[in-house]
């Protein structure tokens, strides 16, 4: 113990102990010295004579402080001091390394976060992992399901402990007893009464929901989430009990729900819950798909187990929903419901079944960039070792240790490291941030949240462990592993050190070869995003802004259908406007409206056909840009109380109507009974109303005054003069007609088209901007190890110029080298990149995976970079005169 | 150099004894006082690199068993001098004991080898 703090005193005061012990020593050898000298030896032999007696001063004095203060501590301290030293010596060496090392790490680290944002992270809840999400496939949209089906299911006890159902967060207006002004907006989430049992998630104050379901007379309730009560109530206990008005509906807030919890889904955060007895919609229907289940299975319950039981009993239900109906296309989709149990610790999310495959991919994408950082990293540390071979020799030489020497180069490299975590985990956050630009979202819509965490901070270190594993061990085994006789004895730049050259080599090639891969990807989905951009969508007005109303409930729907034809009157007197209309559910506007139809005499029988649905007020294909082919637009002379008129596409035509003129034939509605017929006024062309990638289905447009289901059309307004000026004008306009109303949800096509392709762009833009810099990183690497082996050359450059060598076949000789070098690794990088490609096929667009233009385009940007980097070396070699050479 | 060859190298921690005996009998002393009255006694049968006691001292005193200040020596000169703490002299015992067993075994050891 005393020892220990002797020692511990010793690290702090270690220059003067050193001192002391330099005098110490003076003092015993001017002592021996003396003794020898009054012996007769001069004063040299005496001092020498006094050398031999003490023994090896330096190595006495290596013990003496080795002892001296706690080895372990003083020689890490010393290390790292040693290490920033010699970094800040080589500033350009450390920069180069750092800023790889952080863009690696960065890149990781920003699309682990969102990987685990979506994927990974577990809900604040009790016992996360045991939640199973029952995921609905089949039939329209998915995730969701029914109330009549969750509450079949919650019935079996003996499968599920518990079983719970929740809305979306929807975004509602809201006020605070008998406030006025500026709508305030929350996001409110139905929730079966069980909710907060299930999840086991307690009330922070007050109560949360219980008791049972459908309890309808129940008076109106609501529990907030911890941040609402924050933000809106400061959080004030006396909240409890108070009266809001939520979406039209008076509510008493009964509770506040713990901290950290805001709802199981991921890509949204809820404020309020509501029991979903207190929808105003018809919730009881089965053909409603509004509520994702989440269950705990009962004891003893494997998923195995549960997944059949829940099939069959999902099976019956729909039997015994539907069995009975006329058998008409749209039953058959509605009964090709499913529910898959998935495990639902980590949430639910829809975002997540559209983006986990790219993330996968861009994890790849990540990872292979951080390799070629590592080998960058490692490439420069042999370069800086082999220009500190001499040193190295000589402290070897004066007895340092081999196993110091290789601590040192560890701490050396270990600091790269640090700061290169640092700098990624930096970059990283900032990095999340800026994927998330890429998601599209309007204003009614809560960003991810990509807050690193745990997990985050974890993947990071181990990242950062991982590369300095991969660059740091090797070039210092290498650097130790050196005869002090040998590199002493070696000239500046003579000495063949062919093994050290081989490593450095190979890491240019892996480098090259890993970002041949890298290109690859990078071309493989620019080219699929561009196909996908210069897609026609059989539309042209990309300008058109499109946007929705946004009113409050007490609006009835024919009040809105008036401010609607208003406020497109006006808009056409605008300035610039050349033409609006309406249509539900529009361009690239999400959403999708399907039904039945006869088409009598049709080749495909005079049964029931399942067409694709869409609303058009008058002059929408004008508005769009997408005149009939034949027929006309609907129009005020040709849409009339009284006469049912429709447009088909032309895939509607190919299908049903192949052999005749559309326009002489007649439609019968759904429920045809009533006798209703509907005249075919027009023929437009296939029309990609949804997304790029979506196969045209046969559609029929009816009129926005006819249809039945066109609740909400979005507005589409077209003007000469920007998008900007015209939003502006149509927001005030709406706020004129009505100030209740507000205009939401603005945009352009364009913007709507771009929105609907952002995995694409994300993933053209990440594997884009990686690509290019791991091309820049191989050209660094080979541009360092062709200069390292000019400079290793000139002897031998000198000795072939004196004896006549061209300076044409000097360059050619070094040139050839560098290409080898590119060539091995394109050739080893390009079969890899055309495996790598099939894994990403289905984000491919309008390109196969093993598209040969790529791989060639790929090869040729290798090759531009390989003599790019081998341009200066080669010019280097060339100009070495004859004479200088060999005299050195 | 051949001379040397012949002489057997010192204990570890017989030169702890030493450092301590020569230290009781003698008083505080100096390093080359020290190595010079080592030498002395063991009639230079001992190869002794006079500075391999540095580190030894280090250690005494690290252990609290010797102390040392700054002093000066015969010759007017500055010298670290080091002395023997009250716990080295109790400690000396317990050494000397220790090593009076170590001869006594290894006597009997080598004495038994030759018996048969």
């Amino acid at each position: 113990m005393r020892t220990l703090l002797t020692r511990l005193a010793a690290l702090f005061r270690r220059g003067s102990a050193e001192r002391e012990f330099d005098e110490e020593i003076r003092f015993h050898l001017e002592g021996l010295a003396e003794e020898y000298r009054a012996k007769g030896l001069s004063e040299r032999a005496a001092m020498e004579a006094a050398r031999r007696d003490f023994g090896g001063v330096e190595q006495i004095r290596e013990v003496h402080r080795e002892r001296r203060g706690i080895p372990a501590i003083e020689n890490t301290l010393g290390d790292v001091r040693y290490g920033l030293r010699g970094l800040a010596r080589s500033p350009a060496f450390a920069l180069a390394a750092v800023v790889s090392l952080a863009l690696g790490i960065g890149a990781n680290t920003a699309i682990f976060s969102l990987v685990n944002t979506l994927m990974l992270r577990l809900l604040p809840v009790r016992e996360p992992q045991q939640l199973v999400s029952l995921y609905r496939q089949g039939g329209w949209g998915e995730g969701y399901t029914s109330y009549p089906l969750y509450l079949e299911l919650k019935r079996r006890t003996d499968l599920f402990e518990g079983l719970l159902a929740r809305s979306s967060a929807w975004r509602v207006r809201y006020s605070l007893g008998g406030q006025r002004g500026e709508p305030a907006f929350l996001y409110r989430e139905y929730v079966s009464q069980n909710y907060f049992e299930v999840l086991g998630v307690g009330p922070l104050l007050g109560d949360v929901f219980a008791g049972a379901d459908g309890a309808r007379n129940s008076r109106p309730v609501a529990v907030l989430s911890h941040a609402f009560w924050q933000s809106r109530f400061g959080g004030d206990p006396a909240a409890i009990g108070r009266q809001m008005v939520i979406d039209e509906q008076a509510v008493t807030v009964i509770g506040v729900a713990q901290k950290r919890f805001d709802g199981v889904q991921v890509e949204t955060r809820t404020d309020v819950w509501m029991p979903v007895t207190m929808s105003r919609s018809k919730y009881e229907n089965a053909g409603m798909q509004w509520l994702w289940l989440l269950g705990r299975p009962a004891q003893g319950v494997g998923r195995g187990r549960l997944q059949a039981a829940v099939s069959v009993l999902v099976k019956g239900f729909l039997d015994h929903e539907y069995g009975s109906k006329p058998d008409t296309p749209w039953k058959r989709k509605s009964m090709e419901q499913r529910l898959e149990v998935r495990s639902g610790g980590v949430g639910v999310s829809l975002l997540r079944e559209r983006f986990e495959e790219p993330l996968i991919v861009l994890l790849l994408v990540v990872g292979l960039v951080l390799l070629v950082a590592c080998s960058n990293v490692a490439n420069l540390l042999l370069a800086r070792a082999a220009a500190r071979r001499r040193e190295i020799a000589l402290r070897l030489s004066l007895g340092a240790s081999r196993i110091r020497l290789v601590r040192q180069w560890m701490t050396e490299t270990s600091l790269l490291g640090a700061a290169g975590m640092a700098g990624g985990a930096l970059l990283g956050v900032w990095g999340s941030r800026l994927l998330l630009q890429f998601i599209p979202r309007d204003e009614t819509s809560l960003p991810l949240n990509v807050q690193p965490d745990l997990n985050v901070l974890g993947f990071t270190v181990a990242v950062s462990a991982a590369a300095l594993l991969l660059f740091g061990l090797v070039p210092a085994l290498r650097a130790s592993d050196l005869q002090p006789n040998d590199a002493l004895k070696e000239g500046g730049a003579g000495g063949a050190g062919s093994r050290r050259n081989r490593l450095r080599k190979a890491l240019v090639v892996a480098q090259v070869a890993l970002s041949a891969v890298l290109i690859s990807g990078a071309f493989l989905f620019s080219r699929s995003l561009l196909e996908m951009r210069s897609t026609d969508p059989g539309f042209r007005n990309f300008d058109v802004v499109s946007f929705h109303l946004d009113a409050p409930r007490s609006h009835t729907p024919q009040q809105l259908d008036q401010l609607r034809d208003r406020l497109l009157r006006r808009a056409l007197e605008l300035p610039g406007v050349v033409s609006a209309s309406s249509g539900f559910p529009g361009p690239y506007q999400g959403g999708i409206w399907s039904g039945d139809v006869q088409v009598p005499g049709s080749r495909k029988g005079s049964g029931m056909v399942y067409v694709e649905m869409q609303s058009a007020g008058p002059r929408y294909f004008e508005t769009i840009g997408s005149m009939p082919l034949r027929g006309e637009d609907f129009t005020e002379a040709n849409v009339l109380p009284g006469r049912k008129v429709a447009i088909v596409n032309e895939a509607f035509v190919r299908e049903y109507l192949p052999d005749s003129d559309p326009l002489q034939r007649e439609l019968s509605d759904d429920d045809a009974g009533a006798g209703g017929t509907i005249q075919i006024i027009g023929v437009v062309r296939d029309m990609r109303h949804r997304g790029l990638r979506e196969r045209v289905m046969p559609t029929l447009y009816l009129p926005v005054s006819q249809a039945k289901n066109s609740s909400d059309p979005v507005l589409l307004v077209r003007s000469r003069l920007g998008s900007a000026a015209l939003s502006a004008a149509l927001r005030a306009e709406v706020k004129k007609l009505d100030p209740a109303v507000a205009a939401a949800g603005l945009k352009t096509v364009r913007e709507s088209v771009d929105d609907s392709m952002y995995v694409e762009r994300l993933v053209a833009a990440v594997s884009g901007l990686f690509g290019v810099l791991a091309l820049i990183l191989a050209g660094v690497g080979l541009y360092g190890v062709m200069t390292y082996l000019v400079v290793q050359r000139t002897r031998e450059i000198g000795i072939r110029v004196a004896l006549g060598a061209s300076p044409g076949r000097v360059v050619w000789s070094v040139a050839r080298e560098s290409l080898v070098l590119m060539g091995c690794g394109t050739a080893l990088g390009l079969p890899l990149a055309v495996a790598g490609s099939r894994l990403a096929e289905s984000l491919l667009y309008g390109v196969r995976p093993g598209d040969p233009a790529t791989f060639v385009w790929s090869g040729c940007a290798l090759l531009a970079v390989g003599v790019a980097a081998s341009l200066m070396p080669a010019r280097r070699a060339a100009s070495i005169p004859p004479r200088q050479s060999i005299v050195e | 150099m051949s001379k040397q060859e012949e002489r057997p190298e010192v204990l570890q921690g017989t030169l702890d004894l030493m450092v301590l005996r020569t230290l009781e009998t003698m008083g505080p002393q100096h390093g080359l006082g020290l190595s010079k009255r080592i030498e002395q006694i063991s009639g230079e049968m001992l190869s002794l690199n006079q500075g391999t006691l540095y580190p030894a001292l280090l250690r005494l005193e690290q252990k609290g068993w010797i102390a040392s200040e700054w002093g000066v020596s015969d010759n007017n000169r500055k010298a670290k001098f080091y002395r023997l703490t009250a716990r080295g002299r109790r400690q000396m015992a317990a050494e000397e004991l220790n090593w009076a067993r170590t001869v006594a075994v290894m006597n009997r050891f080598l004495r038994a080898e030759g018996e048969n």
